[in-house]
């Protein structure tokens, strides 16, 4: 029913055309512009949407449009007064409270009312207040204490001077001392102006004001609406997919079928051994529940959705498998028939097709085998005193970013595809599409956006973003297709799920002699990274202990359910739990410290790891025992305890690499230097929310000894920036900020020069800070921009421009070995280590994370404000994935694909967080600076597994630590 | 989401016609948040329970919105918000198990929009009900896939043809009050206690209460607390927020001396109604309640009838009636 309606919008008053089932989100986002409020569900249970209605936080998804009227709306883009930001929007910006900015509107706001109603809260209050906004990337330490100076701020520039409640606070002031301690140890090492600095991010403020554009805002004239049909069954074949009656719907544009695209093929594993197994649409089978069939273009949301259910599929059922185990035996239903033949996708970069076959595995359905043995495990086990084997299982996660996944393409008639994607590295998207498609790479143009939450969840292609490229070619016109929640949770990949079998030997003082792995990763109906997560398991192990005789074998296998793939930390997290939950049982097994034997067999810079890696710097050790200190261990650890509530204490580590060798291979950097000193840097990085522009940018200025200021970066484009790596395994800021500095450096070498000249002085005495050029004393010499200036004028006009790239393990021209993880990895490892103190409610079984100290070893922390946002945020999915995190699979069907019923940790279930850095300084990276944004999720698993047993006596040995598991398991004991 | 027409409603009698002259394809509305957010835009619906065409909202009645108090009772609007009513200082001082079981409903953003009408009369949340793919029992189909299927947050107690838990939260603590609502319908005005007010599946299966599809609930009235009444609220779920109970507890004990006199000891998430746990009470009356808690929180074991994968709910039904029997005395 469409009638007039009249909605007052930030002050104005709006006379709209709406049908009633419009909701505000929808009027305010499509019919109103105003883009700043997020559409993270549509079912009001992730609280980005959140917008004030007569002062009062709603969630817009919920609210009906019409039954708005004669309300006030306030949206992100009311909040600013005459161009002068609210309190809040300057603290999140100022305080590290934004990442990657789409839950940033809705919290902002929140805030706003609470603290319109309670100008002075305590952090209980906050905490309370922000419940209904989800946030993925920041743990919402750094939001709650946005927020709590936001309100001293405004009190104090308020006419009464309103104290704020202490009563709260005393726990967060631990924590902020500690984190003064490591600031203080950390400026003893800097002498840098503009690295290591805790500098506010460059996209603070187009976040914290809603300018900042995802894909989902990305609006053009003509746009068509996609959306896609899936398959209700976990296993059948098509038998018929009948588009006729859909077709005839009008408003419906085009509709493709895997008919279509039957003979394009990709994925991300397209190697010699492994072969590229996925096609955009299903062509013969469907091999999960979700499994793509179908999609249509529409001219609207509506149509498209009635276009799907007139699509008719007949399906003949066929037996499907869940059970990784059981995929593996002779008789289980095959999941992919024949191998599938044909070039890689890599063979202009050299890699030869080989044949093979899954049958010489001796299994069925396995997708990928990773085999690795050092020394002689028989004879090790032979030399220890003591021998446990445990088998430990992790669950299915989910990556969680409050972004759904969004794509929009538009096809130019010259045949030039533009896309705009949530990506995580827009040359690995353009490269995949442009071969599926048949386009040539630099005929594809990934426009720069940003990314609203990725961990891990936005790397591979997916179908709906070569569908929507390919309607587009059909149309002629712009199409957009942006999953619902649901579908992000059931199609865009999770954690692989492991079955570890874990046996270790060690020596009577805990010394590891020999251990075996054999490791089960359940990869879904396609091979997705499966034989990349049971390598990556071996490899973000290996670093950690000193192993002697080790044998490991991984088995990624299909089964019927939905595809796996790499989420932070790929891997690390389920070989963590496994190992250092073995760990504190071997050491309560001897009676030792489990600290003692961790340290007993870490390794230690100088170590040459068994592919030949050299850890040139590593802080583990250093990690561990900084962590223990400052948590408290030794008081808290082994407590005598009988009231209802227990408390307890336990330690894991970890470790990441820093960038790997896989397409493109290298990144590079450019710097333009303008005449008025400031500079723009081209980098083809993503910015997801870790804070790339903006430690990017920093890399640049300290190089050209300018302010962060005069940075401005175009990132993440594929036309506009030179290639880049982009954003997984950890390589941002050692591959991305090498070459970065080496663009700056090589621009400020040009401009020594000129400067050189000039002063008569050689260059090498020249030196580049506080925006001047000088030799020996700042007073003698010129400003940046003078430099810019005199070079333009005389060197014919050359305004200076650098160029830098870097490529990961120059010497190797190979990707590791997946299948014998033999070759170079990385060039270097970042660290960490964490103590969880846990309370448990032995009457409830409930587990509180009390406490969370991280040590972390980045290198060197190119911005405090952001490494420490970033192990913010790995805390917090950590603790998610411990203790609530789990998608429920029956039958291949998803049954909890929402932010209601897939639990993601709230405000008021943060841990108070102190965090440290050790300061490795690792040589290859710029400033000494490795990888910080993922390892730190992996010691969160088994630090808190180890806690819990400290803490009651129960051991748990699969994920998540629910209530129940421990209530059964306490009651079992008592019988 | 598929379109529908909205009218509001000035009075209450205007709702009650519009629901009369449109039929079963009608519907109330208050803030949406189930009825739109949830059961609509997922497109629940099934041969009964028809796809709603026509919504007729009823927070524009005055009359609906608001709490009145009296010297012996308070008096809710059915279509007053949740947070209205949890941040109340009387009803906190009043009937804090009330109020404390509101603040844990969803999310302070929801409790500013849903109301307590639209709490009570929520629709159930087993998964299978809220797939769009399941046609069971609850919909109008001839099966319920909870038997068979994943059925860990489905009922312990009272499930039979269909296993659902009651998912209002208000509607435990109501229950443990003995609260009353008024209901209005082409017939005239009713009040029903909450002890007659909500069905288990052998009554009818479509629905989960006594409103005919003509009726509205008005308002919900609350009887003081005698004196001597201590009341306590626990709610377990993952998080703080958002979660439905896994298993909730509302208890209300008049005692003396610690020894429980009178009183209700209600269950949510447990069974297809709000769940009052006579077993438990009668295990309580006449002795000291902190000396038997643990005891009588057993009895509930004797009434359990768990499914294949629920047996810990009743672990945990047991844990958490002794915690609320401890924290209301304490
Ligand atoms: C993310 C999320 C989390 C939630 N968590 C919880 C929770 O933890 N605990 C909990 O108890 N609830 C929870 N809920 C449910 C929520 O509390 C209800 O959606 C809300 O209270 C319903 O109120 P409403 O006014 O929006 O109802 P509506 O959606 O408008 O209506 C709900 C139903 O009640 C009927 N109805 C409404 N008012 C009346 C009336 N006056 N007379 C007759 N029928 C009426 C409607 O016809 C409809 O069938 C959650 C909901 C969401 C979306
Ligand atoms: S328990 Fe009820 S709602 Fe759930 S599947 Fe069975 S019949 Fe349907
Ligand atoms: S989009 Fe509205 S709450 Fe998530
Ligand atoms: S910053 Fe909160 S979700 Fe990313």
């Amino acid at each position: 029913m469409k009638e007039w309606i009249r909605l007052r919008v930030n002050g104005s008053d709006h006379d709209l055309i709406v049908e009633s089932h419009w909701t505000l989100l929808d009027v305010l986002r499509e019919n109103l512009g105003l883009t700043g409020t997020k559409r993270g569900c549509d079912t009001g249970e992730c609280g980005a949407c959140t917008v004030l209605v007569d002062g009062l936080p709603r969630n817009a998804c919920l609210v009906l449009a019409r039954s708005a009227q004669g309300c006030a709306i306030t949206t992100i883009e009311g909040l600013a007064r005459g161009g002068e930001l609210h309190p809040l929007q300057l603290a999140f910006q100022e305080r590290g409270a934004v990442q990657c900015g789409y839950c940033t509107p809705g919290v902002i706001l929140t805030a706003k009312a609470l603290l319109d109603h309670n100008p002075a809260p305590t952090e209980d209050d906050v905490k309370a207040a922000i419940a209904g906004n989800l946030c993925r990337c920041t743990g919402y330490v750094k939001i709650t204490e946005a927020i709590l100076a936001a309100a001293e701020k405004m009190n104090h520039d308020g006419a009464s001077i309103v104290r704020c409640k202490a009563t709260d606070r005393a726990s967060s002031i631990v924590a902020r001392q500690q984190v003064k301690d490591a600031l203080s140890q950390r400026r003893a090492i800097n002498e840098h102006a503009v690295v290591g600095q805790s500098l506010p991010r460059l996209d603070g403020l187009l976040k914290v004001t809603g300018q900042a554009q995802y894909v989902g805002d990305v609006r053009l004239p003509g746009m068509h609406v996609g959306k896609i049909l899936r398959s209700p069954h976990a296993h059948a074949r098509l038998v018929k997919v009948d588009i006729s009656r859909a077709e005839k719907l009008p408003g419906v544009k085009a509709i493709m079928t895997g008919r279509d695209v039957a003979n394009v093929r990709y994925a991300f594993v397209d190697t010699p051994r492994y072969s590229a197994d996925e096609h955009p649409l299903a062509v013969d089978k469907v091999r999960y529940i979700g499994d793509e069939i179908a999609a249509v273009a529409a001219v609207d949301e509506e149509t498209a959705e009635e276009a799907l259910s007139l699509i008719d599929v007949e399906y003949e059922i066929l037996p499907a498998v869940f059970d990784p185990e059981k995929a593996m035996q002779p008789n289980a239903p095959v999941i992919h028939d024949a191998d599938y033949e044909g070039a890689s996708v890599w063979e202009e970069w050299g890699a030869q097709r080989t044949p093979t076959s899954t049958a010489r595995y001796g299994y069925n359905n396995i997708s990928g085998q990773t085999t690795v043995e050092i020394g002689d495990v028989a004879r090790g086990f032979a030399l220890a005193d003591h021998i446990r084997t445990d088998r430990f299982e992790t669950q299915v996660t989910a990556h969680g970013a409050l972004e759904p996944h969004c794509a929009v393409a538009h096809y130019e008639p010259s045949g030039k595809l533009n896309v705009w994607l949530s990506s995580m590295s827009v040359f690995y998207k353009r490269y995949i599409l442009a071969k599926a498609l048949g386009l040539a790479t630099s005929q594809v143009h990934v426009h720069s956006v940003y990314v609203g939450g990725a961990f891990g969840g936005k790397i591979d292609v997916f179908p709906y973003e070569f569908c929507a490229a390919y309607l587009s070619r059909q149309t002629g016109q712009p199409v957009k297709i942006e999953l619902t929640r649901e579908e992000v949770f059931v199609t865009t990949r999770q954690r692989h799920p492991m079955i570890i079998e874990l046996k270790t030997g060690v020596k009577r003082d805990g010394a590891i002699v020999a251990q075996k792995v054999k490791l089960i990763a359940d990869n879904g109906a396609y091979r997705g990274t499966g034989p990349v997560v049971i390598f990556l398991a071996h490899a973000f192990n290996v670093p950690i202990y000193r192993v002697p005789n080790f044998k490991y074998t991984g088995y990624s296998v299909y089964t019927n359910n939905p595809i796996r793939g790499p989420q932070r930390a790929h891997g690390a997290p389920q070989i963590r739990f496994a190992m250092d939950s073995q760990l504190d049982l071997i050491a309560r097994d001897l009676g030792l410290d489990p600290v003692k034997v961790m340290l007993r067999n870490a390794r230690e810079k100088g170590d040459v790891l068994p592919n030949g890696d050299v850890l040139e710097s590593c802080g583990l050790k250093e990690c561990i025992t900084r962590a223990v200190e400052t948590s408290g261990w030794r008081e808290k650890r082994g407590r005598a305890q009988t009231g209802r509530l227990r408390r307890g204490v336990g330690i894991s580590a970890c470790s990441m690499f820093s960038g790997a060798p896989f397409y493109p291979f290298a990144s590079a950097a450019a710097v333009q230097l303008h005449d008025d000193g400031a500079i723009t840097l081209f980098t083809g990085t993503m910015e997801m929310g870790q804070g790339a522009e903006t430690t990017m940018a920093q890399i640049a200025a300290e190089e050209l000894g300018i302010e962060l200021a005069d940075v401005r970066v175009i990132f993440g484009d594929t036309e506009l920036a030179p290639i880049d790596l982009g954003n997984f395994l950890s390589g941002g800021a050692l591959v991305t900020g090498k070459a970065v500095q080496l663009a700056a450096a090589d621009a400020k070498q040009q401009l020594f020069k000129v400067v050189s000249e000039m002063l008569e002085v050689p260059p090498e005495k020249l030196t580049a800070r506080g925006r001047r050029i000088f030799a020996g004393d700042p007073k003698i010499g010129m400003s940046f921009g003078e430099a810019v200036r005199a070079s333009i004028l005389r060197n014919g006009g050359n305004p200076v421009m650098g160029r830098g790239y870097y490529k990961p393990l120059p010497d190797t021209d190979q990707y590791p070995s997946l299948a014998r993880a033999k070759g170079r990895f990385t060039p270097a490892y970042g660290y960490a280590a964490q103590v969880a103190e846990v309370e448990v409610d032995t009457l409830t079984g409930e587990v509180r994370l009390v406490q969370v100290t991280t040590f972390h070893d980045c290198g060197f922390p190119l911005n405090p404000l952001i490494v420490e946002g970033q192990i913010d945020g790995n805390v917090s999915m950590g603790q998610g994935q411990a203790l609530c995190e789990d998608v429920i699979l029956r039958e291949g069907q998803v049954f909890n694909p929402s932010f209601l019923t897939y639990a993601l940790p709230v405000s008021l279930t943060q841990p108070r967080a102190a965090r440290g850095e050790v300061a490795s300084l690792e040589p290859k990276g710029p400033f000494g600076a490795k990888e910080v944004g993922e390892g730190s999720i992996a010691g969160m698993l088994a630090a808190i597994a180890n806690a819990v047993h400290d803490a009651v006596g129960v051991r748990l040995t699969s994920l998540p630590i629910a209530a129940e598991k421990i209530l059964l398991a306490q009651n079992a004991r008592a019988g | 989401m598929k379109a529908f027409e909205l009218y509001d409603a000035a009075t209450v009698q205007d709702a009650v016609s519009m629901l009369s002259k449109f039929g079963p394809a009608a519907k109330v509305v208050a803030g949406g948040s189930d009825l739109v957010a949830g059961v609509m835009k997922d497109w629940i619906h099934g041969k009964g329970m028809p796809y709603p065409e026509k919504l007729i909202d009823v927070t524009t009645i005055p009359e609906m919105v608001g709490i009145k108090l009296a010297s012996d009772s308070a008096t809710i609007g059915a279509a007053t918000t949740l947070s209205a009513i949890a941040e109340s200082p009387q009803m906190q001082k009043g009937w804090r198990v009330l109020t404390d079981s509101l603040f844990s409903v969803a999310s302070p953003e929801i409790r500013n929009l849903g109301t307590l009408g639209g709490n009570i009369n929520q629709r159930p949340r087993c998964w299978f009900f809220r797939g769009e793919k399941f046609s069971c029992y609850k919909k109008g189909g001839d099966f319920c896939f909870a038997v068979t299927g994943d059925n860990r947050y489905n009922a312990i107690i009272g499930g039979e043809l269909c296993y659902i838990v009651h998912p209002s939260d208000a509607a435990t603590a109501l229950l443990a009050l003995n609260a009353s609502a008024t209901i209005a319908g082409t017939g005239g005005t009713r009040t029903v206690q909450f002890d007659n007010y909500f069905t288990g599946p052998r009554e009818d299966v479509l629905r989960e209460n006594i409103l005919k599809p003509d009726e509205v609930m008005v308002n919900v009235t609350i009887p003081r607390l005698a004196p001597n009444t201590k009341t306590a609220w626990t709610k377990l779920k993952f998080r703080q927020v958002y979660d439905f109970a896994l298993v909730s507890v509302a208890v209300v004990a008049t005692q003396e001396n610690g020894v429980w006199k009178d009183g209700r000891v209600v269950l949510g998430g447990v069974a297809p109604v709000p769940y009052r746990a006579k077993v438990v009470e009668q295990a309580l009356a006449g002795k000291n309640i902190k000396e038997n808690a643990k005891a009588a929180a057993a009895a509930i074991k004797t009434v359990a009838r768990p499914m294949s994968a629920n047996a810990y709910k009743v672990d945990v039904a047991t844990a958490l009636i002794e915690k609320t029997l401890l924290d209301a005395i304490a």
